[in-house]
């Protein structure tokens, strides 16, 4: 199957999303909510592509190409937006690198200093309000002002992690009972250090 | 943590027994079923069970079932009706939709607060009596602003009378028991009396009319046939009775009072006994010569005069979806077959192939009623050409019209359910769907109740069922009750719903003709969309398609709401201008204002300014001015509106019906509603309107789903023909009064000290002081406005900060 990618043809199998053949042929396609061979949805919008035929975003997460697809992998303004995605995100992360057992494998942290995205472009530096850590299992640990509720932890885990409310004050929550069938693993999928494994870079 | 609020507040319900309560949720997950996808029925009947849902009918639904508490907490907490604390024995809503926002239901919430002494984030009354909460819309947008106390709407509410709205309710309830009865029929009428009984309508005392007709007829053994008609529209003008003489005169009274209506009787009837006409003929004329009431009464105000506002407001339109309006039963069969009904199902049934119905419904032009306005007819192709064996279609009533300022919908299935009805079965037969489902919105309960009359109906005459008209062709339909989510009129969303999961929308491709419900054809369509159906199958595509314009066939029902004269429901052909609409259906703007605006399309509309009011509306049009047809709420904003407000509201609306899936819908949405507080308070700069900008189109274009993609759209309207007005709010000026924060209410030197708003300002803002000009202490004062409806003098008027 053949697909127009800024304006270059290129050959695709058609049977995997279309981050995977864009980053196979070497396209820089950042991502946050989603992990190969995981169970996501489509939620953090950083993947986007532009269809030129519809002139619509779509998150190349999600979407697998079809015969003749026009896309626009990295124009000014697919950057751009982007950025104002990771920014927006950013402005509701209750928290900061410097403390975080997390940062060495955030993404979030990796992405807004690849793109220079800045912390108070929409509103005041978000407030650190206090530091709950919830004990999940093991050594995993949740700190739930980190999480920017991409969801792969709820997607992944059967009777475990759930979302709670809707809109902006939607929040991952762990019902007590359900803490058991999580495994320390579930950290791996975390874009972020909402979900880390205690002692795991205490050297960091 | 939430179990141990319950038990706080337990005692505000009644204490039952656990094992009372073990028995009562056993006997609904034996009646509801135990699958993961029925969690949302299931809630519903614990929560009607128990007024919330206890923590121990819950752990029993965890044993039993096979929900999680994981999925409860997924679902409850996304769905608004949902609560899992204790709610008061009566709840009263207050509608914060549209048309009632621009007439202040803000000030009205704040004042039924006042009046129960709800403090802090308290929603229910210390004596666990009432509970309080805002909702979306209550679809009676030509009351606003509008009420619920129970089942009971009260409109319109003024904060200054909410004291007498509760009274009144409180009557209500010692009344109860002897109210009369729906579908009284007798023996042999005289005539008849119609009249609408909508849920709007009966609110605004439609039903104390109904009761007086009853009650008349009785007294006076007058025997007519008191009938309950689909609604006409006129919302402005109800209590709305038709008399019907046997002679086949149709006689109309707007405005009825239940006084008037023994008069209006004898007037028209003569009692069946000589010896009560002339006991009658006696009592009456004592009462005439007793009562000055009579000689100001509404039969001597001759018939022009009094219809001419229902005249108007009905010339200009065309009734396809409202055909039969202020005539038919909504609940009647046998007259709504007589008038041609269901004539287009067994025509497509017996006559046409389902390939035939499609082209039939391509030819047309229709277009989707809900908001995009995709082509009707392809949607039905693609749900066809989707269709197998292992994978049979099903069709979707899409009823979870959500728009506030928007009750279309809602009118179409109180009053013509049958119709819908008919629509489904054609549109199942077309694309070989064997199954239906009615989604419809939590707050529409009448809305279900005779939906589910007219299925019933519709099945016992072979309508509906196996072998319809004696063909292959077998169709059954269930409603779906949604539960609060404005999200899940989104098509993607509604089916997570109907799978017992949060609203969530999912990217398109798949389409859910394609691919929707438990993998399945779906075919969504909207209400109206139904409803237009047997019109075009009846009449054929070529008679439909001389309605309306090029691009969009047909006619569009409106709900014309705001400040407008004669608001109500109306149906124009495609293609009808804005100010036609406003000026002679609506009668123009309200007090006398200049229009300002209008608002389309809810949420995901636009304003469009009155210079553009004189483009034709069709879909394309309103996509070109910024706005969408959505589903057809207007709004008429006259000069007193002011535009960042109206930008605001649904910003806030929004905002609160994001999903949170998607980053630029949950978190942008917040953002673009933290600077218009900074804008409707005064702290904002020249940046942020620019900044304001640049989110609205990046969340237009980054959304996920057809809730965020739209979301920007009043404001990028207001902003493309109002930006002024933002400057202004930057300079710390509103000049319609309408930013709480940025004026304040002061006392003129008309004041003559006659302690009328000392008296009556519930925040005792302003010091009891007699024969001296009053001051108002602005720390204290709330703007509820009661002062300055008090005041003779208008000596309290609103001025900048």
């Amino acid at each position: 199957m053949k697909i127009i990618v800024n304006n270059k043809e290129l050959d695709v199998s058609g049977q995997r999303v279309l981050i995977e053949e864009l980053r196979e042929a070497g396209y820089d396609v950042p991502s946050l909510c989603y992990a190969p061979d995981a169970r996501h949805e489509p939620s953090c919008m950083v993947c986007m592509v532009r269809n030129e035929y519809t002139n619509q975003m779509i998150s190349s997460c999600a979407t697998y190409p079809t015969e003749g697809m026009r896309i626009d992998v990295d124009s000014d303004e697919v950057v751009a937006l982007r950025r104002m995605g990771v920014e927006l995100l950013l402005s509701d992360h209750r928290a900061r690198c410097g403390e975080c057992e997390g940062k060495a494998t955030c993404k979030l942290r990796e992405l807004s200093i690849q793109m220079k995205a800045k912390w108070t472009r929409f509103g005041p530096l978000a407030p650190v309000g206090q530091r709950e850590q919830i004990h999940v299992n093991g050594n995993l640990y949740y700190e739930p002002a980190r999480c920017i509720r991409c969801g792969l932890c709820v997607y992944n885990s059967q009777d475990g992690f759930t979302f709670q409310g809707r809109g902006f004050n939607m929040q991952v929550v762990i019902p007590e009972e359900s803490k058991k069938n999580i495994d320390e693993k579930m950290a791996d999928l975390c874009p972020t250090g909402a979900l880390f494994v205690r002692g795991m870079h205490s050297g960091e | 943590m939430r179990e141990k609020e319950l038990s706080m507040e337990e005692t505000l319900t009644m204490n039952l027994s656990p094992e009372v309560m073990k028995r009562k949720t056993d006997a609904i997950i034996d009646r509801v079923g135990t699958r993961r996808e029925l969690i949302i029925p299931l809630l519903q009947a614990i929560q009607q069970e128990f007024n919330y849902l206890p923590a121990d009918a819950l752990s029993r639904l965890y044993e039993r079932t096979d929900i999680n508490r994981a999925q409860v907490i997924s679902v409850a907490t996304f769905y608004s009706q949902l609560r899992m604390t204790p709610y008061g024995k009566h709840i009263i809503k207050v509608c914060v939709g549209t048309a009632c926002h621009v007439k202040g239901a803000d000030r009205v919430y704040d004042a039924f607060r006042r009046e129960l002494k709800l403090e802090g984030d308290n929603v229910t009354t210390a004596n666990g009596q009432y509970s309080i909460e805002r909702v979306a819309c209550l679809g009676c947008c030509a009351l606003a602003p509008v009420v619920q106390i129970d089942q009971k709407i009260f409109g319109p509410v003024l904060p200054g009378k909410v004291r007498e709205v509760l009274d009144e309710f409180e009557q209500m309830l010692a009344d109860e028991g002897q109210s009369s009865t729906l579908n009284a029929e007798r023996s042999t009428p005289q005539g008849e009396v119609r009249l609408g009984m909508e849920n709007c309508c009966q609110a605004s005392g439609t039903a104390e009319v109904h009761a007086a007709v009853m009650a008349a007829c009785e007294e006076l053994g007058i025997d007519v046939r008191i009938k309950p008609v689909s609604c006409v529209g006129t919302c402005n003008q109800v209590p709305l009775i038709d008399v019907a003489t046997p002679d086949g005169n149709i006689v109309r009274y707007p405005n009825v009072k239940p006084d008037e209506v023994k008069e209006i009787l004898l007037h028209h009837f003569r009692p069946a006994n000589p010896l009560r006409r002339l006991k009658n003929a006696i009592l009456h004329q004592i009462d005439t010569f007793h009562t000055d009431q009579t000689w100001n009464n509404i039969l001597f105000t001759p018939e022009k005069v009094r219809t001419q506002g229902i005249n108007t407001f009905l010339n200009g339109q065309l009734r396809i979806s409202t055909q039969g309006f202020g005539r038919l039963n909504p609940l009647d069969l046998d007259e709504y077959l007589s008038q041609g009904g269901f004539d287009a199902l067994k025509k497509a049934v017996t006559e046409m192939s389902p390939q035939t119905v499609i082209d039939e419904v391509g030819r047309s032009g229709i277009r989707g009623r809900g908001g995009g306005g995709f082509l009707t007819g392809r949607k039905w192709q693609t749900v066809r050409d989707n269709a197998s064996l292992s994978s049979r279609p099903v069709v979707v009533c899409n009823g979870d019209e959500g728009d506030p300022g928007a009750f279309m919908d809602r009118i179409l299935l109180e009053s013509y359910p049958l119709r819908v009805i008919e629509g489904m079965a054609i549109a199942g037969y077309a694309v070989g769907a064997s199954e239906g489902i009615f989604y419809i919105r939590a707050e529409y309960p009448q809305a279900v109740i005779r939906i589910r009359k007219a299925l019933d109906m519709c099945q016992q005459r072979g309508l509906l069922g196996e072998h319809i008209y004696g063909t292959d062709f077998s169709f059954s339909i269930r409603v779906f009750e949604g539960a609060g989510a404005f999200v899940c009129g989104e098509e993607t969303a509604l089916i997570a719903s109907l799978e017992g999961r949060r609203g969530f929308p999912r990217l398109r491709p798949p389409y859910p003709a394609q691919e929707g419900l438990n993998g399945r054809p779906t075919l969504i369509n909207n209400v109206e969309t139904l409803s237009q159906i047997p019109y075009i199958v009846g009449r054929g595509a070529n008679e439909y398609a001389k309605v309306g314009t090029e691009g969009s066939r047909g006619t569009k029902v409106f709900a014309l709401a705001g400040k407008v004269n004669h608001g109500g429901l109306i149906e124009v052909p495609m293609g009808t201008t804005l100010r036609q609409i406003v000026e002679e259906i609506g009668g123009g703007v309200e007090g006398g204002e200049t229009l300002k605006a209008v608002q389309i399309g809810g949420p995901s509309g636009g304003c469009i300014p009155a210079e553009l009011c004189d483009t034709e509306v069709d879909f394309d049009a309103l996509n070109q001015m910024g706005a969408i047809m959505g589903s057809g709420g207007l709004v008429v904003l006259g000069e007193s509106s002011c535009m960042v407000d109206v930008a605001r509201y649904f910003t806030n609306f929004t905002c609160g019906e994001s999903c949170g899936k998607c980053t630029f819908c949950r978190v942008g949405i917040r953002r673009m509603l933290d600077i218009f507080d900074r804008l409707t308070t005064g702290q904002a700069t020249m940046e942020d309107i620019d900044r304001l900008e640049e989110l609205a189109r990046g969340i237009g274009q980054a959304s996920l789903c057809g809730l965020g993609k739209t979301a920007p759209n009043p404001v990028l309207s207001t902003l493309r023909y109002f930006r002024q007005e933002y400057e202004e709010h930057v300079q710390g000026i509103c000049r319609t009064g309408s930013c709480n924060r940025m004026v304040k209410l002061t006392i003129t030197d008309d004041c003559v000290g006659c302690t009328k708003c000392a008296r009556c300002c519930p925040s005792e803002a302003i010091a009891y002081t007699p024969y001296e000009k009053h001051v108002i202490d602005t720390d204290k004062c709330t703007q509820c406005g009661l002062c300055v409806g008090e005041c003779n003098y208008n000596a309290i008027v609103k001025t900048k900060v």
